[in-house]
């Protein structure tokens, strides 16, 4: 096998049986043409060559004239369990690689092994034949993946279930909109997934909901498979991935804390040459904090368009969350059983959730068929402490304003953030408190509360709605509307937020320049 | 555990003729549960749609054969003399021929294509390129066994005698549809990097399926040397020796029993042979799908 010159210093670790390695990525190079035309006529010669039994003669991995690498000299390894980021701006050969890795194209140079089976979530639906049902594209499809009938047969409900498209499952795909045909094609794809999954933007596809099913899904498939995660959302590669590596032009740049890749993606400009980015890179790292440690997230990345904040990471960079209303709410108590709604309080929805809400009827309606085996949510109630008018909740400005969640979980989770975002009539979100847990886990079983308070209350007069999320990582468990409320303002003023402010008066002539 | 390595190895040209057969097998055992489907979901389903819906499957491979037979039962009812001089109804005459040229011809055309014509499902979701080879072949074959049965029927309707030699029949038609699919795995990689190879292809299956003794015997040899050239070629290629002595075969008595044995036995070499080439080859092709 040829190997590239290498610049990178990311040697690959042996792989393979015996070992937990599931992919080797080594010197790996792909070529291609600026013009396919150019490209045709050395192609066919290869091709008729190789039908020929004649071995292309040995040359050096070079650029013949019109070519570039899409994919120069990468190395990396991927273990068994580790979720792995690729990040890049758009042409830096993340797709190319992803497709070598999957077995779709045949690199130029270098080696790729993968120990297991592999499979894309890539071009979701990509398959599906337009005059089909669902349900008869369900068979094929899940064929196509490698799925054996007996299981096509056993898991079809499931994923009919989990695509949630209702009646139209009996109706021919073309029939379909483009999100329907995602979320047939996702549901296909996570019921057959293999050892090594490898996801392309997949967070971008389908509606808000959807993504949170796919977000758990793939939070359950993280036990016991490996990921690459191609993304340009930030807040994705840093809730789900262990690890990111850096793509520029075509060359690894950078392989680490999915923290410190991201920041260096920040740093990624077009005209850069990798060796100059390279440069730059060790420069800032050496400079800033001598050890590579970057304190926030860069700007003008995309963070997701979802109140959700990454839980704590070991190597993630501090992050400048979503402002709260107070400063620290905290954990109130702890107690075995069921919360009482003390005096002045009302319950939100006159509801005290249990084992996962409502009727079964009423959740799934709410948010799609249960899919995960192992409720994390078996308790919730939301109080507040607005004065009740008949049937609306009214809170007066300059009142305290407060909000009580109780919450019981099934199991012990430690990336759980709660969010109490609230919405004006058009939709429009104005507030965003959020809260996030520490390294320590909340305790499975017990009833544990958490108080929200803010005086005064920012906003003036108008009616809102108080959403709940409770996330675990990047995964909603909940989202729902909890309530309707109305502020008044005694004031009468005609701005929507008041905020407390500081005035300081001071006595000088006109500013004059200063002499050194 | 599947395992994948992929190197950046040039094709396999080291790759023998056994070595591709043994491939070819446990590629299709592999993935026979995926031919199954993928057939019948592009043979039952292509005129999903229509009002019609599968009755166009049957319909759609007899056409040709209708159409032929019809226009010249009507017009050119005169028997047709074949070689050994036992008369034939033109419809049965050309009927035949049809659907034996079309075997071979239909085999060709959907092999020869399928990369081209597959090429986003290739890219997209990773479907073996044998698979969809295999599942274009089976169409065609599948095609060509409606059209037996059309033959059948008119056979029936003109009340010929076949000899049992007509028994033979099924082992021909398949020959000739494996010639297609040898030739068509070689030339579906070519296409890839020249896709005006189909539209040759195309003209080229256009002219055969006058010279290639569907409708008229060929005549080994003319007057002039240049036809003469030309005819001994037509004459003596393997698809117009099926195409002819088979029809013998079934009606009359095979005049050239010996040229029709090398033709079948080159036929089915067509296949070994192509998939050798065709698995030398297939790893260079995706990048320029």
């Amino acid at each position: 096998m040829e190997k590239a010159s290498s610049t990178a210093t990311f040697e690959p670790a042996p792989a393979g049986p015996g070992t937990d390695v599931v992919l080797r990525v080594d010197h790996l190079g792909k070529k291609y043409s600026h013009t396919p035309a150019a490209a045709r006529r050395p192609g066919l010669r290869k091709l008729l060559r190789a039908m020929a039994g004649l071995q292309e003669p040995p040359k050096p991995p070079a650029l013949d004239k019109e070519e570039f690498w899409a994919v120069h000299d990468v190395s990396f390894t991927l273990r068994r369990g580790e979720a792995l980021g690729i990040v890049g701006l758009n042409g830096a050969g993340k797709s190319t690689l992803l497709k070598i890795i999957l077995g779709r194209l045949r690199p130029d140079v270098g080696e790729v092994e993968v120990f297991g089976g592999s499979g894309g979530l890539i071009e979701l639906g990509a398959g599906f034949h337009p005059e089909m049902t669902g349900r008869e594209n369900i068979s094929t499809n899940a064929t196509l993946l490698g799925a054996k009938p007996a299981d096509i047969e056993r898991l079809t409900p499931e994923i009919i279930a989990f695509a949630d498209i209702g009646v139209f499952i009996d109706s021919p795909v073309k029939q379909y909109s483009s999100g329907m045909k995602v979320r047939l094609g996702f549901a296909i794809a996570v019921h057959f997934v293999p050892d090594l999954v490898v996801c392309d933007e997949i967070m971008a596809v389908g509606d808000f909901d959807f993504r949170q099913k796919c977000f758990n899904r793939m939070n359950e498939l993280r036990r016991d498979r490996s990921f690459i995660l191609v993304s340009h959302g930030a807040r994705n590669i840093l809730n789900f991935c262990d690890r990111a590596i850096l793509m520029h032009r075509g060359e690894l740049i950078s392989d680490g804390p999915p923290g410190r890749v991201l920041e260096e993606f920040g740093l990624c400009q077009r005209h850069f040459s990798p060796e100059h980015l390279r440069a730059l890179l060790a420069h800032r790292r050496t400079s800033l904090t001598g050890h590579g440690d970057f304190p926030v997230l860069p700007d003008g990345l995309d963070d997701g368009d979802d109140a959700t904040e990454a839980a704590d990471q070991p190597d993630a960079p501090a992050r400048e969350t979503a402002p709260t209303l107070v400063p620290d709410p905290v954990l109130v108590s702890s107690a075995q059983d069921a919360p009482l709604v003390e005096a002045g309080w009302h319950r939100l929805n006159g509801a005290t959730f249990n084992d996962r809400g409502w009727s079964g009827e009423t959740l799934n309606s709410q948010f799609g068929p249960q899919v995960d085996p192992q409720p994390a949510i078996t308790g919730l109630a939301v109080d507040w402490n607005l004065r009740r008018e008949g049937r609306a909740f009214v809170h007066t400005h300059g009142q305290p304003w407060r909000v009580r969640l109780w919450l019981r979980l099934g199991r012990a989770a430690a990336k759980i953030s709660i969010g109490f975002p609230i919405f004006d009539e058009t939709g429009r979100m104005l507030l965003g408190p959020l809260w996030e847990q520490g390294a320590t886990p909340l305790p499975a079983g017990a009833w544990a509360g958490l108080d929200l308070s803010s005086q005064p209350f920012p906003l003036l007069m108008g009616n809102y709605y108080l959403i709940l999320t409770v996330s675990e990582g990047p995964a909603f468990l909940w989202r729902r509307r909890l309530g309707r409320f109305t502020v008044r303002d005694p004031f009468d003023r005609s701005w929507q937020a008041h905020g407390e402010y500081a005035w300081h008066t001071f006595q000088n002539s006109a500013p004059s320049a200063e002499t050194h | 555990m599947r395992n994948l390595t992929l190197t950046g190895t040039p094709g396999d040209p080291s790759l023998t003729v056994l070595g591709a057969l043994r491939r070819w097998v446990g590629e299709l055992r592999q993935n026979r549960l995926l031919i199954h489907s993928l057939f019948w979901r592009l043979y039952l389903h292509r005129f999903e749609g229509s009002a019609a819906g599968w009755l166009w499957v049957v319909i759609m491979p007899c056409v040709p054969l209708a159409v032929y037979s019809t226009l010249q039962t009507m017009g050119l009812f005169s028997a047709s003399l074949l070689n050994s001089g036992q008369d034939l109804p033109r419809a049965v005459y050309s009927g035949w021929g049809i659907l034996f040229f079309l075997s071979f011809a239909e085999g060709l055309r959907l092999a020869a294509g399928t990369l081209v014509h597959h090429r986003r499902e290739i890219i997209q979701t990773g479907i073996p390129k044998m698979v969809l080879l295999v599942v274009n072949t089976l169409h065609a074959l599948g095609d060509t066994l409606l059209r037996a049965a059309a033959l059948v029927l008119i056979i029936l309707f003109f009340r010929v005698a076949p000899h049992p030699g007509i028994a033979w029949a099924p082992v021909l038609l398949l020959a000739l549809t494996a010639f297609g699919f040898g030739l068509g795995c070689v030339l579906s990689l070519i296409a890839v990097y020249y896709r005006d190879l189909l539209n040759i292809l195309s003209a080229a299956l256009s002219y055969l399926f006058f010279a290639s003794g569907v409708f008229i015997h060929i005549p080994d040899h003319d007057k002039q040397p240049a036809m003469d050239l030309l005819l001994k070629f037509l004459h003596w290629q393997p698809l117009y020796i099926i195409v002819d002595q088979s029809r013998e075969l079934a009606f009359g008595w095979a005049d050239r029993p010996w040229a029709l044995a090398c033709s079948i036995l080159f036929c089915f070499a067509v296949v070994p042979i192509g998939l050798t080439l065709y698995y030398r080859g297939e790893s260079l092709v995706n990048s320029h799908l």
